[in-house]
């Protein structure tokens, strides 16, 4: 069975990082958490801190190029 | 207003939850992309032909492809999965507990009409891909055409590599199939 990297943030949520890549030199991340799958989010990582990306037109950019290298 | 957060703890994990997370998040993934590459070939649609009934009947076609094409993927593993099973999931499947004889009959009935309706759902994708694909091809004889045709072939084509899937999980269940002759004699 594939390596899965899960992480424990501040809201003691745990999340699996479905999917990763680096957009106009930042790395963005698409996180599920374990026990709600309904509960998903695309953040930006800067170290140790993770960004909710909210803006729709990059939202939807990240979409695409994250499902391309997921496939 | 901006949502942050920090990261506690990073774990490596190979456990069954954790994959179907992952499988659950790829599945939404794809789905998302899907809707917005159909959006996007909408548009580009729209500068071709600027007719909009067209220009639905097509999107839900390739939106519609797209999908079975996700949902194939993700039976298609999930099947891949039942049919290299684990001691551990043996001795915790409820179905050993029936007779082999019983299991292959439902198993039968059932796999046989799955097949059926597989084979028909691909044969009508096939014909409404080719459709779509000959009206691409009509539409590149029309003049001042957008250069958002390009884009839109490129999308067509990977609708084409999603239905390349669902003939992945149309050849599970022949195998599934294959496999429960097998057994019966």
């Amino acid at each position: 069975m594939e390596e899965n990297i899960v992480l424990t943030l501040n809201d003691k949520k745990r999340y699996v990082i479905v999917a990763r890549t680096v957009y106009d030199s930042k790395e963005y991340l698409y996180l599920v958490d374990i026990n709600n799958n309904k509960n998903f989010m695309f953040c930006e990582l800067e170290g140790a801190k993770l960004t909710k990306v909210q803006d729709t037109e990059l939202l939807s950019k990240l979409v695409i190029e994250l499902s391309q290298k997921n496939n | 207003m901006e949502e942050t957060f920090t990261i506690e703890k990073v774990e490596r994990k190979t456990d069954k939850k954790v994959q179907r997370t992952r499988d659950m998040g790829t599945v939404i993934l794809q789905l998302s992309a899907a809707t917005i590459s159909a959006a996007s070939a909408c548009g580009c649609l729209k500068n071709m032909f600027d007719n909009e009934s067209l220009l639905l009947q097509i999107s839900v076609g390739i939106c519609g492809i797209n999908m079975v094409g996700i949902f194939a993927q993700y039976f298609t593993n999930f099947m891949e999965e039942l049919k290299h099973p684990t001691k551990k999931d043996i001795e915790e499947n409820a179905l050993t507990k029936f007779t082999i004889e019983k299991v292959e009959k439902v198993a039968d009935k059932e796999v046989k009409k799955t097949k059926t309706k597989a084979e028909r759902l691909l044969s009508s994708l096939t014909g409404l891909v080719l459709g779509t694909m000959a009206l691409v091809c009509a539409g590149v004889g029309i003049p001042n055409y957008s250069a958002n045709l390009f884009e839109l072939i490129s999308r067509l084509f990977g609708s084409l590599g999603m239905l390349a899937r669902a003939n992945r999980l149309a050849d599970c269940w022949n195998y599934s199939t294959e496999e429960e002759k097998q057994r019966v004699k």
